[in-house]
């Protein structure tokens, strides 16, 4: 049965009105949870995995491979800003999410399955062993 | 509206092929903002526009060949994961919007477009595991209602315009 022209417009109001308010909830709800703390460290994980952490304090360039040795990408810290470069994706858009510098801030490559996020506290995780990681890795 | 099935099976290649050289024409627009997935979708113009004139199997069939094909030119496994999962969705949803027949294109193209960034936000979800990714999705939704309007107005105007004998 087709509708008269009056409801289904009002119908298509709804949708829309519906979805902002959804946008809106959420975004109430990221402004409640929303970085307001300077970060201390930049924490990579690969695949889920963490394969380093470096504190916001020293300014770094590093270059990041995949666990077959492909470059993917450098990570930099630079005046307590982190940020990435050189990515070999195509859309770059993990390039352009930085610089992060606040704690929970991240970014995100997609296609490398690789985030970058800001840390309040230092976790007392081995710098050195994985420096020697992407040491290995490098060869 | 009946076809015989030559006819049909034409149309829906031409279809696909046009759902594939829309999305190939978007990917040359550069992207407006740093947050990945805020785009027209002006693929879903034909989807939708199959749905209103070949119906809901038809639909289903071109978006799923065009997100097939693309991924074979252009994509990889993850990204066929994302474009998988939101193409079912958005069909899903915009199918059954349609059937009811208490919306137009319009509502029909939003709550698609909406329902698309919903499904990739969760596929992501579940891949990174980082809660954070949520916090894309009022920037996400607002895009997705701004670009549902406009491909559901283009949309309408098509699905009236364009005759198919």
């Amino acid at each position: 049965m087709k509708q008269s022209n009056k409801t289904v417009i009002r119908n298509d109001i709804i949708v829309i009105v519906t979805a902002l308010v959804i946008a809106l909830v959420f975004f109430v709800f990221s402004l409640i949870f929303s970085p307001k703390a300077d970060g201390e460290t930049a924490v990579i994980s690969l695949e889920g995995e963490i394969i380093g952490e470096y504190s916001l304090s020293e300014d770094i360039s590093l270059p990041i491979y995949d666990k077959s040795g492909e470059f993917l990408l450098t990570f930099n810290v630079k005046d307590g800003k982190a940020y990435v470069t050189d990515s070999v994706c195509n859309d770059h858009s993990c390039e352009r999410m930085g610089p992060i510098s606040r704690s929970g801030e991240s970014i995100i490559c997609l296609v490398s399955r690789l985030t970058v996020t800001i840390e309040g506290k230092s976790q007392d995780i081995d710098a050195v062993a994985h420096i020697s990681w992407e040491v290995k890795k490098r060869k | 509206m009946k076809f015989s099935k030559t006819k049909q099976i034409s149309y829906l290649a031409m279809f696909t092929l046009v759902a594939l050289g829309l999305s190939y024409l978007e990917s040359l627009i550069p992207p407006l903002t740093a947050v990945p997935g805020i785009k027209i979708g002006l693929a879903n113009l034909a989807v939708i526009f199959v749905l209103y004139k070949f119906g809901v199997k038809s639909s289903f069939i071109v978006s799923l060949t065009r997100v097939f094909i693309s991924f074979l030119l252009f994509g990889s496994v993850l990204s066929l994961a994302y474009s998988f999962s939101g193409a079912i969705f958005s069909i899903t949803v915009m199918s059954v919007m349609k059937k009811s027949e208490k919306f137009s294109e319009i509502g029909v193209s939003v709550a698609g477009a909406t329902a698309h960034n919903i499904a990739q936000i969760l596929v992501a979800l579940l891949i990174f595991s980082v809660s954070e990714i949520l916090l894309y999705l009022p920037v996400l939704m607002i895009s997705a209602v701004i670009s549902g309007i406009f491909i559901g107005v283009v949309g309408a105007v098509t699905v009236r315009r364009i005759k198919i004998k």
